[in-house]
């Protein structure tokens, strides 16, 4: 008998053997043409030659247009950018019905409250850009009731160095924590601007580790809460455990 | 000075990569090496960078193996991930897979597909967005587009296409 080859043991040591990276992962935050430099269809190739099963283009209003036609596995997505409140809901209510995902432009911290008071909203993207954290305990909270995922774009932690990737770090530290103490959903994006932004999902792992967030957690980020955004988005989704799943006579399982 | 028994070396891992560069053709490999430094320095320091220890064992000018130290496989990944550009062109270093030899690190993940970029020289095209075509890869097609301002907010030298973005002015006819 020929003795089976001796496997090499893991890479690292600090392996969770529990996460798996078989899981259907998705980008939520990419701005491909004509907002950024590479087409969705570009984005997506790329996207899918990393790991990913799919991407969103998550489009600014102003380069939004719901009669363009997106590759499958490209989803279409709007981030809202809003001075107040009022204009945020404004915002809300224009563009629920024409996308699959809504994300809201934050930083200010009136906007990143409003945003997670509102079920509508899908995410809420870098809720740290302003100065202030964007994040306390009380968003927190609102944002686990209300089921709208806090973004981590992976964007400044690849691409600014010195005191802005710094204060980015400390931020998505200090945010990390009060997101997993109320379980608020969260994201892991590459806010990608052109494909040369994207990270494939073991890096993205990589990065997540430089604020605390294990690889298990990481794994969540990048597959099952988009999974469950996703899903929200599908056709035949009522509301929170009912679903229509034959069109034919409107059974309705839950 | 007599070399250390293999026992009491240092256990290393090996990354294979590959690049992804907007760059013409190979990249250099003291440019590499530059980036991958300065980048890893900038994340983890001095000290994190000892001990990750880096060589580059192979390098053909778009992938290669990296040797660093076992149990620093996430840092080394981390630190490779922040590199965004190699001499002013947008490149990623992408981590293929990770193995205890250099022989198993090539012979699992070392993908030699190579198909070198065709220049296209100024051909107009249209589809989804207009401008000159100036290279293909494959399905990959870079062209500079008529309107700048796109490569601006994408930080990138051209506008990347599939074919499938693509209405050439004979068809169109």
């Amino acid at each position: 008998m020929v003795p089976a080859p001796m496997k090499p043991d893991d890479a690292g040591a600090s392996y969770d053997a529990g996460a798996s990276y078989d899981a259907h992962f998705y980008d939520l935050d990419t701005h491909p043409y004509p907002e950024g430099s590479s087409s969705p269809s570009r984005m997506l190739l790329v996207a899918r030659r990393l790991g990913y099963a799919g991407v969103c283009a998550l489009h600014h209003a102003e380069f939004f247009s719901a009669a363009r036609p997106l590759p499958d596995g490209v989803l279409r997505g709007v981030e809202v950018a809003a001075a107040n409140a009022q204009e945020l809901r404004r915002g809300i209510d224009r563009f629920r019905g024409r996308v699959g995902v809504l994300a809201v432009h934050g930083g200010d911290e009136a906007i990143n409250r409003a945003a997670c008071e509102d079920s509508r909203v899908d995410v809420l993207t870098h809720p740290h850009e302003g100065k202030a954290p964007g994040i306390n305990h009380v968003i927190a909270k609102l944002a686990a009731d209300h089921g709208v995922a806090i973004e981590f774009s992976l964007a400044p932690v690849v691409l600014a160095r010195g005191g802005a990737r710094v204060r980015a770090l400390a931020a998505y530290r200090a945010t990390f924590a009060l997101v997993r103490k109320y379980h608020a959903p969260y994201v892991i994006t590459s806010g990608a601007a052109s494909s040369y932004d994207l990270r494939d999902p073991r890096s993205a792992v990589a990065l997540c580790r430089l604020f605390g967030m294990g690889e298990r957690d990481a794994l969540r980020g990048l597959a099952q809460v988009p999974a469950e955004i996703l899903r929200r988005a599908s056709p035949g989704y009522v509301a929170e455990g009912v679903e229509i799943v034959d069109n034919d006579n409107a059974t309705r399982g839950g | 000075m007599k070399v250390l028994p293999s026992s009491l070396r240092e256990k290393k891992r090996y990354l294979a990569f590959r690049l992804e560069t907007e760059g013409d053709g190979p990249v250099d490999r003291k440019a590499l090496l530059d980036e991958v430094y300065h980048a890893t320095q900038a994340l983890l320091g001095d000290a994190g960078s000892a001990e990750i220890g880096y060589r580059l064992m192979g390098f053909d000018g778009t992938g290669g193996i990296l040797r660093v130290g076992r149990g620093r496989v996430e840092e080394a990944r981390a630190a490779l991930a922040t590199v965004y550009a190699i001499r002013g062109q947008r490149t990623t270093i992408a981590v293929t897979g990770v193995a205890g030899t250099v022989r198993a690190a090539t012979e699992k993940y070392i993908v030699s597909e190579n198909i070198p970029p065709t220049n296209i020289l100024s051909m107009q095209i249209s589809g989804t967005a207009s401008g000159i075509a100036v290279r293909r890869k494959g399905e990959e097609i870079d062209i500079v587009p008529d309107d700048k301002e796109v490569l601006r907010r994408g930080n990138t030298r051209y506008l990347g296409l599939t074919s499938s973005d693509i209405v050439t002015n004979r068809t169109q006819e």
